[in-house]
């Protein structure tokens, strides 16, 4: 690796898209995961495929690790940089470049952001589907990479479901488009492999998303439980009742306090779980939905439930939860906001887990569920600068993310792995598993430069960490890490 | 119903001590479309079958690859949910584990997702006789690279399936099937104008100088679809004649699968077109648009594939054990 090569031909054709100082490359130490900082070696800013592309083959000839980055929001770690590394942001590279409204798509490059598209085509009674909470700043090239969510995904699933064309670049140079106008590509759909691949795998130069017809109508409910177990059975008639809401969304007693106080949504402080839940469609099938909805909360012990049909109400539903983290932040210094995945019928034994733990760790956690999809995020409230005490909140969310493994789910529903969430996949994932995973990167990045050591643990790394666990239910009866040496 | 999952692995490491090739099968169905695959052995996997898991309240059913697509289909419909993608089981056969690897959606694909997209997770054996676990049974999964969904429509090339789990949908509590005579290309601009609206569309298909549409959802809203659109009532076995391509223009005039940008204007070669726009089923072979594929012959066979596609395979399955005639070099042709 000649980083001093690499730098002079950066500069020579970037020039003052290449940051090198100091304070200019502090916004990019981080990414959302905000606790854990790195400064990178430089800073590129390009803002064209081309110029792309180019820095592409400076980091391959001169062996220099890239790491790709979008908006920053992610909450993993993903785009944390690298000391000796070249941070890439695709944020300059922000056109929408076509509108197809024959073909029902719209062609965008990496930079733009998630709202904008909805924001362009909102005139033609269309949006881009997939809304995660941080959609107003994050971009789509980001969106691709982590695979993102949203409040919606349960109707109109995640960015995998709504992308129909890819264009990426592997460190090679060659570029290549999965997919296009159409819906589907014939033969392999590399795809759905892109989509959370959190840069590992390639460079994303331009995305298709399928643009969805607006909804001619809307109601949001919301439904107050005596617990948690009603509000969790409530969830589970409505979706066996043949039901799949917009969105369904939970909050437990300490998130809808901090919510209230924070943003005064109207919610009723002597619930000890709230149900969000937002139906949409034809007048006709809201209004037969909404009825339905109604009859199930109210059979699994609602004691209230409020239905706003106007926007201005719905907004103030939804605002409560989705200022949920930020509101929950102003309870205690710093949180760390976990997001792991459970089969909904073992939320009861989760939480009491959840529960054990924060009074073992003497740490409260506010609980955010994503009903509909089994999307857990709790909350867990620390104090950074008490010494040990950042510790003790990882080890605390590394043991619930082991129970969502235990259950059957898995360490990462929306917020992807980054740096965060490897020891969990340690949990989730045998050696041989993980070996398939770094074969598989190796078919797109041999050398090992894009994005490397996020995502995936390395075998070491899983044993060093003590992460062998036999998975309980796992079929094979084989041992993790068996061919290893243990410490 | 029968766990045959250790045998297939014996078989398999088998096949890779031995250098020899395996040809992986279902029922066989699929051929008819996308040929039949080479390899020294047969690999049958319809001995291991059966559903595995299914929570009707989770919308989740795990189901070995062996399993049929009816026996799948009638578990879910007596507690009133289905597979949305409706993936075609073609003479009345097929397995789940054949229908995944084929990568194959039916006329709702547009509109209620592609089999890929309800693909959840899989239990596979690559290449190396190694028992892998991708995905789960869980909606929202971002743990890990998604080779579960990758493993659809690669057609075994990557892996033998052992379980697939796939999220499951409810059934709609009303349909109603429609038709109106017109050309072509009047078809497709109004399959067009509807996909851009929000109507409660789950099939928008043209064939023999008919479009065919159906609705579902709400009594009500079928009722209020049905006056808005104005056609004549339609016979609904047409819906399920078209996903298992028994329609009569499949036995004599198709010969081709193309994938087009649906707004694409039609020629005089589409004798089907699905999807809303989006799957043409032609007359000819004819290389004027891309992602055309032969009936009776893979889309993964021939010559100028991506070497990205023969890495990728080299990763899974780098002895070349299953199915070795997808994927391969030009070099080796």
């Amino acid at each position: 690796m000649t980083l001093e090569a690499a730098r002079t031909e950066l500069i020579n054709f970037l020039g003052p898209d290449l940051i090198l100082d100091p304070a200019g490359k502090r916004p990019y130490e981080t990414d959302g995961l905000t606790a854990i900082r790195e400064e990178p070696w430089a800073v590129a800013l390009p803002r064209t495929r081309d110029a792309v592309l180019r820095a592409l083959d400076i980091c391959k000839r001169h062996q220099v690790p890239l790491v790709p980055r979008g908006a920053g929001t992610g909450l993993s770690g993903g785009a944390r940089p690298i000391k000796e590394g070249l941070l890439l942001s695709l944020a300059r590279l922000n056109r929408i470049l076509d509108i197809d409204l024959a073909n029902g798509v719209a062609r965008v490059e990496p930079g733009v952001r998630n709202l904008a598209i909805s924001e362009a085509v909102a005139k033609h009674g269309l949006f881009y589907a997939p809304d995660p909470s941080s959609q107003i700043a994050c971009s789509i090239g980001g969106n691709v990479a982590e695979n993102a969510g949203g409040v919606h995904c349960l109707k109109y699933g995640l960015t995998v479901h709504n992308v129909t064309g890819i264009t990426f670049a592997t460190l090679d140079g060659v570029v290549r488009t999965v997919g296009g106008l159409g819906t589907d590509p014939l033969g392999i759909d590399l795809r759905a492999l892109l989509c959370g691949s959190e840069g590992l795998l390639g460079i994303v130069l331009e995305v298709t998303v399928r643009l969805t017809p607006l909804p001619e109508n809307k109601a949001v409910m919301l439904g107050a439980f005596h617990s948690l177990a009603d509000a969790g059975n409530a969830v589970a008639h409505i979706i066996s009742s043949g039901l799949i809401p917009a969105g369904l969304e939970m909050m437990d007693r300490l998130a809808i306090k901090a919510a209230e106080d924070f943003v005064h949504a109207g919610y009723p402080l002597d619930a000890e779980a709230l149900l969000i839940c937002e139906l949409d469609g034809l007048a006709l099938e809201v209004e037969s939905d909404r009825e339905r909805v109604e009859a199930c909360m109210r059979a699994d012990g609602a004691y209230r439930i409020d239905v706003a049909t106007d926007a201005v109400s719905q907004q103030r539903l939804w605002a409560g939860r989705k200022a949920a983290f930020p509101a929950v932040g102003r309870l205690a210094p710093d949180y760390y906001c976990m997001d792991g995945t459970i089969p909904r019928v073992r939320l009861a034994e989760v939480l009491d887990h959840i529960s054990a733990f924060s009074k073992e760790y003497g740490l409260p956690v506010a609980i955010v569920f994503l009903a509909g999809d089994g999307n857990l995020h709790p909350l867990i409230l620390y104090d950074a600068n008490v010494p040990g005490e950042l510790e003790k909140v990882e080890e605390f969310g590394s043991r619930i993310l082991s129970q969502c493994v235990a259950v059957g789910g898995a360490v990462s529903g929306e917020h992807g792995v980054g740096i965060e969430k490897l020891g969990p996949m340690c949990d989730q994932f045998t050696s041989a598993e993980l070996e398939q995973f770094f074969r598989l990167k190796a078919a797109f990045d041999p050398e090992n430069l894009l994005n490397p050591g996020k995502a995936i643990p390395t075998l070491q790394r899983c044993v060093e960490a003590g992460g062998m666990h036999v998975h309980g239910g796992r079929e094979g009866g084989r041992e993790p890490f068996h061919h290893l040496e243990r410490f | 119903m029968r766990d045959a999952a250790a045998q297939i692995i014996d078989r398999i490491q088998l096949a890779r001590d031995s250098r020899t090739t395996l040809r992986i099968a279902g029922q066989g169905s699929k051929a008819e479309l996308l040929g039949s695959r080479r390899g020294d052995v047969l690999l049958d996997l319809t001995s291991h079958c059966g559903v595995e898991q299914y929570r009707p309240e989770e919308l989740v059913i795990t189901a070995r690859a062996g399993t049929s697509l009816d026996e799948v289909n009638q578990t879910l419909a007596e507690k009133g949910q289905c597979l949305a993608a409706e993936p075609p089981g073609y003479k009345s056969r097929g397995t789940v584990g054949g229908v995944v690897a084929s990568g194959l959606s039916g006329p709702s694909r547009p509109f209620r997702g592609s089999l890929r997209d309800t693909v959840l997770g899989v239990v596979m054996v690559n290449g190396l006789g190694e028992r892998l676990k991708f995905g789960g049974e869980v909606f929202k999964n971002v743990a890990g690279f998604d080779v579960a969904r990758l493993m659809v429509g690669s057609e075994g090339a990557f892996g033998v399936l052992l379980s697939v789990s796939l999220r499951v949908a409810p059934l709609d509590p009303a349909i109603g099937c429609f038709r109106k005579a017109m050309p072509a290309s009047d078809a497709v601009s109004s399959m067009r104008a509807w996909a851009l609206k929000p109507l409660p569309l789950t099939g928008l298909a043209w064939v023999d100088g008919v479009l065919h549409w159906r609705i579902a959802g709400a009594p009500s809203v079928v009722e209020a679809t049905r006056v808005k659109l104005a056609g004549e009532e339609d016979d609904p076995t047409f819906w399920t004649a078209l996903r298992d391509r028994s329609l009569p223009c499949f036995s004599t005039l198709v010969n081709s699968r193309a994938l087009v940008p649906p707004s694409t204007p039609p020629d005089g070669d589409d004798v089907c077109i699905d999807w809303a726009g989006s799957l043409r089923w032609r007359r000819g072979d004819s290389t004027s648009i891309n992602n055309v594929s032969k009936i009776g012959e893979s889309p993964l066979c021939g010559s100028g594939v991506d070497p990205l596609l023969i890495r990728i395979k080299a990763a899974f399955d780098p002895g070349r054990i299953f199915n070795p005639d997808l994927l391969h070099a030009d070099i080796t042709a």
